[in-house]
């Protein structure tokens, strides 16, 4: 057991929840929701917590593995992808979803098209959600067996508990204002690890010439080009199919804090992958990539063998804290999914808070348990896991949504014909051997040509759905 | 509401995602990976450099827009 690193992350932990229950008072005060924060949020911090809403630190880490496991390109294929998110979510979506005034996907789809396409949706988003959760527990359990010094079986089941007391026991509260402090200490951790890395290897072309000595592979292509396309498209509609957190971000604030704040992300994405690209040189100049078990875990041992412990304690805390709010989110997104969307809305009426409340609580134990039991053997590295839930987010999600707010003809049957017809596909191509993370390559455009052929062949929406359309297109507040 | 409207094929949104689209096609029909710079294929560096044009791209955008919205205001 590492215990200077073990009693820091159990500091910053109690530390965090506290931050949460404060801010949570502070926030239930005042009307305006969390995001606007009484109106008082500015571009900086709104940069920092549309970053947060996105990178989930999983990913950074698992970013930084798949440069290490198969080569510097891979990375940069995703950071190629990644750094476009918040740019082409606000080119492509936020003026229209602003004025739209919904605030989460299975919202605008019940404005747009109704009850059927939500229902759909809501489940879809349960079930990426629930998928979402493999890479969350595998990134934590191999912090938590590094740093408490058990088998990582253990510290995946152990962790899983956790987060399911943590989101069961604080709901909503505890994740936004500690996202702000998360994505700072992420950004600010990898920026010093980048420093202490270069001095030490003496620059960058000395750094890049320590990885290749090692690894002659490092700076080359190593799969198959599908697969860095794949990988990209994956990454870059990921901010226009992530259920809610983006959507939100834009609906909730002016439009130019919104704006600003997209800009602020993306300047924060770029600096992130330009230190991720220092991290994985540095991992592969080690050499112990292929002692591994899991070669995800080179980013915790680049921090240990780089940082003196304080440091090394507060990133892995920071790291570990970021994920398990994540994960926390998530749980709350597919409880909600299920017991407010699904049971409360169309199954039960009547039902009553606790009954929901309760509901809520069972699903989130059995997206753990579906969860955990994956993650104790992951079927792949996170970048790749990651890669296949945005994947099939765009398959179900991105054309019904981009259709539907631009173009006045997409109607229900479409709308349902392209997200159930993209899953479908997306799932076949995940069974037959293909490319790494080629799966929505084929599955996204399948979703796109149902819901415009389906559009076509049947009834247009009604006048006043179309005027809705006209009116997200028009100069009034941009 | 159709004075209102504003033209969707002249959004800088719709213009921006255009740019991107064609950039980004670019980096994938061009994709050198077997030319090499300082031991990292040169596929990699230009997806690297579209790391910076991507945050260009925002910056005009947030600019383009701000001035859209001054002139709508005058």
């Amino acid at each position: 057991m590492q215990i200077m690193e073990a009693s820091i992350l159990g500091l910053y932990l109690i530390i965090m929840t506290l931050i949460g229950i404060w801010f949570a008072k502070r926030a239930h005060s005042s009307e305006g929701d969390y995001w606007t924060a009484g109106g008082k949020i500015n571009s900086f911090v709104g940069s920092f917590a549309f970053f947060a809403a996105v990178a989930s630190s999983s990913s950074l880490m698992g970013a930084v593995g798949s440069g290490v496991a198969l080569g510097i390109p891979f990375l940069l294929a995703y950071g190629f992808g990644a750094v476009a998110i918040p740019s082409f979510a606000m080119f492509l979506i936020s003026g229209q979803i602003r004025r739209s005034g919904v605030k989460t996907l299975p919202e605008f789809f019940k404005h747009r098209y109704g009850k059927s396409v939500q229902i759909v949706a809501a489940i879809l988003v349960v079930l990426c959600m629930t998928f979402y959760m493999i890479p969350q527990l595998t990134a934590s359990g191999l912090i938590g067996s590094y740093v408490l010094g058990i088998d990582y079986v253990t510290a995946v089941i152990i962790l899983g508990i956790g987060f399911t007391l943590y989101a069961a026991l604080g709901g909503m509260w505890a994740i936004t204002y500690t996202d702000l402090i998360q994505g700072a200490v992420m950004v600010i951790g990898m920026f010093i690890l980048s420093v202490i890395i270069l001095m030490d290897h003496g620059g960058v072309n000395t750094l890049i010439q320590d990885a290749l000595a090692v690894d002659p592979q490092f700076g080359s292509v190593t799969q198959p080009w599908m697969s860095y396309f794949g990988l990209f498209i994956a990454f870059l509609w990921f901010g226009v199919v992530s259920p809610s957190a983006v959507m939100r971000n834009f609906a909730a604030r002016d439009a130019k804090t919104a704006r600003r704040s997209a800009l602020g992300a993306c300047f924060l994405y770029v600096t992130v992958f330009i230190f991720g690209f220092f991290i994985a040189s540095a991992g592969a100049s080690l050499g112990i990539a292929e002692t591994l078990e899991n070669q995800d875990m080179i980013f915790i041992s680049v921090i240990e063998h780089y940082m003196p412990p304080v440091l090394a304690g507060i990133m892995l805390a920071g790291l570990l804290a970021a994920i398990m709010s994540s994960a926390d989110a998530m749980l709350l997104a597919v409880a909600a999914g299920i017991s407010h969307d699904i049971y409360k809305e169309y199954i039960n009426k009547q039902a009553s808070e606790k009954a929901v409340t309760r509901l809520g609580l069972i699903v989130m134990i059995l997206a753990s348990i579906v969860g955990i039991l994956f993650a104790i053997n992951p079927p792949q590295l996170i970048a790749v896991m990651v890669g296949w839930v945005s994947g099939a987010m765009l398959s179900a999600f991105g054309f019904p949504l981009v259709l539907g707010l631009w173009w006045k003809r997409t109607n229900t049957a479409g709308a349902l014909a392209g997200m159930v017809g993209g899953t479908v596909t997306f799932i076949i191509m995940a069974l037959l051997p293909f490319a790494l993370v080629s799966e929505h390559l084929v599955s996204a455009p399948v979703s796109a040509l149902l819901t415009i052929v389906v559009s076509l062949l049947t009834a247009p929406p009604s006048a006043e759905v179309q005027m809705e359309v006209d009116r997200y297109h028009t100069n009034v507040e941009a | 509401m159709k004075q209102l409207t504003r033209k969707k094929w002249k959004d800088p949104g719709i213009v921006m995602v255009i740019l991107l689209s064609i950039i980004a096609l670019f980096v994938w029909v061009w994709w050198p990976t077997d030319t090499y710079i300082g031991g990292i294929s040169l596929a990699g560096w230009a997806m690297f450099v579209c790391f910076f044009i991507w945050l260009a791209l925002t910056v005009a955008y947030v600019i383009w827009m701000e001035k859209l919205e001054k002139k709508d205001t005058d």
